[in-house]
């Protein structure tokens, strides 16, 4: 049976009380260990905050929030700031630290951690990421795909059950991207990660195993690759299934239905 | 903006940049007050020479450190020039009501160039040579006494250390705002005083939202990096005092010694 990492009921949030216009609603789910999971949606549609919500930055007004069947409260919270890390968009407004390895390192001294046990935790994560030797390095001089490298050293060395990317690698050129996808490809392989990751690219989706699309603060879909893109023709599609989709248009003899990379690749070699 | 130094650290492995920042801070500190007991030619001399030697032996350009007194020429101006006309003594070149010029005034306003001078000089050599984050380190560990006086010392280093971090950042989002003004057509530094504060208001707002977000993505950041204000924290840095830093306190002692002596005797 699959191990619940994070789950969700019943979940409403609004940023202004005042109001009944809710930036979440009804949002109910349940994230397993090891997923790859992608976020989707409009601008607005509700993505970030309910990232924000996972994350325990925002409480929800309706609704619970549950980390491996432990509540989320604030007795819990310390709990969830250890097991669930976060890296937003912008890499210049995230560093705390004023060389590669304090940065890191910063997380773990909140949590208490001892020195010896910092060293080693640092270390093993810069190495992870391929940053150990720019240890010494001030970040804000590395390029946007190192700085973003860094930040999931960060995450790694707290050792968390969940990472969350809040659209991390929008501001990166195509071959950063592909780089960082394939570094949290091969950490997945490593640690048992749950990754959640809310971005508007369609090549990063198809790394994923699972897809959630936000429609005006609620939960619209939730599934496979396959299964979400299928049943939602509007969604702008990886590019294999976009070239599946050209090909088809072009009378080609292809099954109809989602192809993934994989898959097409098969389908035109044989 | 890039003129501008203040905050950035200089990389180097000069004898400076070996010693302990909790050393410099308190050299620094130390020569400075000196500064305002120097009496007479001699120990101006060889307080600036001593200035001047420190600095070469950091490796880096004295052109880095002019340009880190040149924003505050006029400041320094304004304090020689007051200090000029408002000391009496010796001969009297001019006088007209209350300003005077007498020998003394210049001699004294020379004395006060020099020595805002050399405040600034040590001052950036501290800065150039010390990682910002040392240098909190530095500031955290002498202020700690202080935490018994409900002093919150760990939040004042945290906020100093980020407050320097962005120094330089909002320094080139300066500069980038400004060129994106520029290429829009905005002429700055031209017209009289009014004109140039009006001009400065395209520059001004998207700066001030900027630091708002950064402050806002920043505060969600140290929260879900488990940082929480007045909590117990470990630290990852360990300070580490050696024989040069306690040979430099050697020359501290060494400076006052030869301050109070010329002071009394010479």
């Amino acid at each position: 049976m699959r191990k619940t990492v994070l789950n969700v009921t019943n979940g409403y949030y609004r940023y202004d009380k005042r109001y009944d216009h809710y930036q979440l609603e009804n949002i109910n789910l349940a994230l397993y260990e090891g997923e790859w999971i992608s976020l989707i949606g409009d601008n607005g549609s509700g993505k970030s905050t309910l990232a924000k919500v996972l994350s325990g930055l925002y409480h929800l007004d309706r609704g619970e929030v549950f980390l491996n069947g432990v509540l989320l409260s604030e007795d819990t919270l310390p709990l969830f700031r250890k097991s669930v890390g976060v890296v937003f968009q912008n890499p210049d407004h995230q560093f705390i630290g004023t060389s590669v390895e304090d940065d890191v390192a910063f997380s773990l001294e909140n949590q208490q951690i001892s020195r010896p046990n910092m060293k080693r935790r640092v270390e093993n994560a810069l190495k992870d990421v391929g940053m150990w030797e720019l240890r010494t390095e001030d970040p804000t001089s590395l390029s946007g795909g190192q700085k973003q490298r860094v930040q999931i050293a960060g995450l790694l060395a707290m050792q968390p059950d969940v990472m969350i990317f809040d659209e991390a690698f929008v501001m990166l050129d195509p071959y950063s991207r592909r780089d960082l996808l394939d570094l949290l490809r091969d950490l997945k392989e490593t640690y048992p990660l749950t990754i959640i990751s809310i971005t508007h690219d369609p090549e990063e989706v198809e790394h994923s195993n699972r897809v959630m699309v936000m429609e005006e603060a609620k939960l619209k879909d939730d599934g496979t690759v396959a299964d979400v893109y299928e049943r939602n023709p509007r969604l702008l599609p990886p590019p294999s299934e976009a070239l599946h989709r050209l090909l088809i248009e072009r009378n080609h003899p292809l099954k109809e239905g989602f192809m993934s990379q994989a898959d097409l690749v098969k389908y035109l070699c044989t | 903006m890039n003129r501008l130094i203040i905050g950035r650290y200089f990389p180097g492995s000069s004898l400076i940049h070996q010693l302990d920042p909790r050393f410099k801070l308190i050299f620094v500190l130390y020569f400075i007050g000196l500064l305002f007991f120097l009496d007479g030619m001699i120990l101006q001399g060889v307080f600036f020479t001593l200035t001047l030697v420190i600095m070469l032996s950091t490796g880096v350009s004295l052109k880095t450190y002019v340009r880190g007194v040149r924003p505050l020429i006029w400041l320094i101006l304004f304090a020689t020039v007051l200090r000029i006309i408002t000391t009496r003594g010796g001969e009297i070149y001019y006088e007209a009501g209350f300003f005077t010029l007498s020998e003394f005034g210049l001699l004294s306003g020379a004395y006060t160039f020099l020595r805002f001078v050399e405040m600034i000089f040590i001052s950036t050599v501290l800065t150039l040579t010390t990682k910002p984050i040392d240098l909190t380190d530095a500031i955290y560990f002498l202020l700690k006494p202080l935490r018994y006086l409900y002093v919150p010392v760990e939040e004042l280093s945290l906020m100093l250390s980020i407050a320097l971090r962005f120094i330089p950042n909002l320094l080139d989002e300066t500069e980038k705002v400004m060129n994106a003004q520029k290429a829009r057509g905005m002429v700055f530094g031209e017209g009289n005083l009014l004109e140039q504060m009006k001009a400065l208001t395209p520059l001004v707002l998207p700066l001030f939202a900027h630091s708002l977000k950064r402050a806002e993505d920043m505060a969600d950041v140290l929260e879900v990096k488990g940082y929480k204000s007045g909590a117990k924290r470990t630290h990852y840095r360990a300070l580490t005092w050696q024989v040069k830093d306690t040979l430099g306190v050697g020359l501290l002692v060494v400076l006052t010694v030869v301050v109070m002596t010329i002071n009394v005797f010479g």
